[in-house]
């Protein structure tokens, strides 16, 4: 019987994966393409200049980015170069400085901006 | 050594916990990424006894001059393993691109690549224990192996749901998601069917019993506690809560401590030498089987 060969099943897992591998493949590249900066799902780091928002989207009944007028974050605009400098900066915290307040939690104060 | 490492780490990890985030912190403290926050030296460790475990399994394979479809299976398992860990390494710019990636690890790893691994084992360890003829347990290892990859693939979808990813994913997410409890309801069906065509008759009563264990926990913890959260209309609540803990705990206890456990056994009646562990519980049997051969 067909369904009692190993061979019948194998041929089966090998077709499944090799879909599922390509079809997620596919996917991948637009995915990656979408959430890339300036891509359809994520703007350009230098959406940082801007005044973000959350606000609640009753459509999809959740709350959404909402990137609203020009508000540079340390009060002059970046270009796309030094924002991404500053994603990096952010991504490792080297510039980061803990200020120890005389009560409650640890604060964390950005100050990269100050050396430039 | 290992020992040592996994000591070294636990201490860094309970009295120094982080760093000034740059180079050495990464290095050396942590890496800062929620399930492989190990240090890069560690990560660098594990990578090399992943490597290691494959040069064992593929080179015995080549020198003994054959193989079966469980250590094909197994040995093709691995390269991707390994390949998944190393996305743990790079640190990427992009939030929502990172994410993308780190998901692959995560997911691929204990929802994919692991779970054929324990698929493998299962099947080796059924065979050990209740005598099933090989052409039956790889046909299943096969149909687990195709359910396993053909939903938990595309089940990947699940995690893209809020990182900024293209709406499809919902759809595709929830629907792969929902089908992912399947193949673990059939290492179920395939444990009790086994155990079940041989009357529960077994020469270690406590691997078989770990093993079954394993099967039931993993389709509880991975399967239906997984798919209790899986559907972006439930998960967009349901994120990052305890929920998602509860899953992914059960999830390991079922899928990996068990197995273990049962490897355990199968192992410790092979170098004791025991023809048959009982493992009845009170009875005292297993402890002093165990006593009198080591004696």
């Amino acid at each position: 019987m067909v369904f009692g060969d190993p061979a019948f099943w194998r041929a089966g897992a090998i077709s499944t994966i090799t879909v599922m591998t390509i079809v997620l493949i596919m996917l991948t590249i637009d995915s990656l393409a979408a959430i890339s900066p300036g891509g359809s799902h994520a703007p350009p780091y230098t959406v940082i200049n801007r005044h973000i928002d959350y606000k609640f989207d009753s459509n999809r009944s959740f709350e959404v980015p909402v990137i609203g007028a020009a508000e540079p974050l340390f009060g002059k605009p970046l270009d796309e170069p030094a924002a991404a400098v500053l994603m990096d900066r952010g991504f490792y915290r080297e510039n980061w400085v803990v200020r120890p307040p005389a009560s409650g939690p640890r604060r964390y104060s950005f100050k990269c901006f100050a050396r430039r | 050594m290992f020992c040592a490492a996994v000591a070294v780490v636990a201490v860094v990890f309970i009295f120094v916990q982080y760093g000034a985030s740059n180079e050495a912190t990464l290095w050396l403290i942590n890496q800062g990424r929620k399930y492989v926050e190990a240090p890069r030296w560690t990560a660098l460790g594990i990578v090399v006894i992943m490597v290691v475990f494959a040069y064992n399994v593929i080179g015995t394979a080549i020198a003994a001059r054959r193989t079966t479809g469980i250590i094909t299976v197994l040995m093709i398992d691995l390269i991707p393993l390994i390949l998944l860990y190393l996305i743990a390494f790079p640190a990427i710019r992009n939030m929502s691109a990172d994410l993308f990636w780190w998901w692959w690890l995560v997911h691929l790893w204990v929802e994919a690549t692991w779970e054929v691994l324990i698929g493998c084992i299962m099947a080796l360890a059924l065979m050990q224990l209740l005598g099933t003829p090989r052409r039956i347990v790889e046909a299943w290892l096969y149909i687990e192996v195709a359910l396993v990859l053909g939903t938990g693939i595309l089940g990947l979808g699940h995690h893209y749901f809020w990182i900024g990813t293209p709406g499809y994913w919902l759809t595709i997410g929830g629907f792969f998601s929902a089908l992912e409890p399947l193949p673990l309801l059939g290492m179920v069906v395939h444990a009790l069917y086994d155990a079940g065509a041989q009357h529960m008759k077994t020469t270690n009563r406590p691997a078989l019993y770990w093993m079954m264990a394993e099967a039931f926990g993993n389709f509880i913890g991975a399967g239906v506690w997984g798919f209790l959260i899986t559907l972006p209309q439930v998960n967009l609540y349901a994120h990052g809560t305890q929920w998602t803990v509860s899953h992914g705990h059960f999830a390991f206890w079922g899928a990996y401590a068990c197995g273990i456990l049962s490897v355990l056994y199968l192992v410790l009646q092979r170098t004791r030498n025991l023809a048959v562990v009982e493992g009845r519980c009170g009875s005292g049997r297993l402890p002093r089987s165990i006593l009198a051969s080591s004696e």
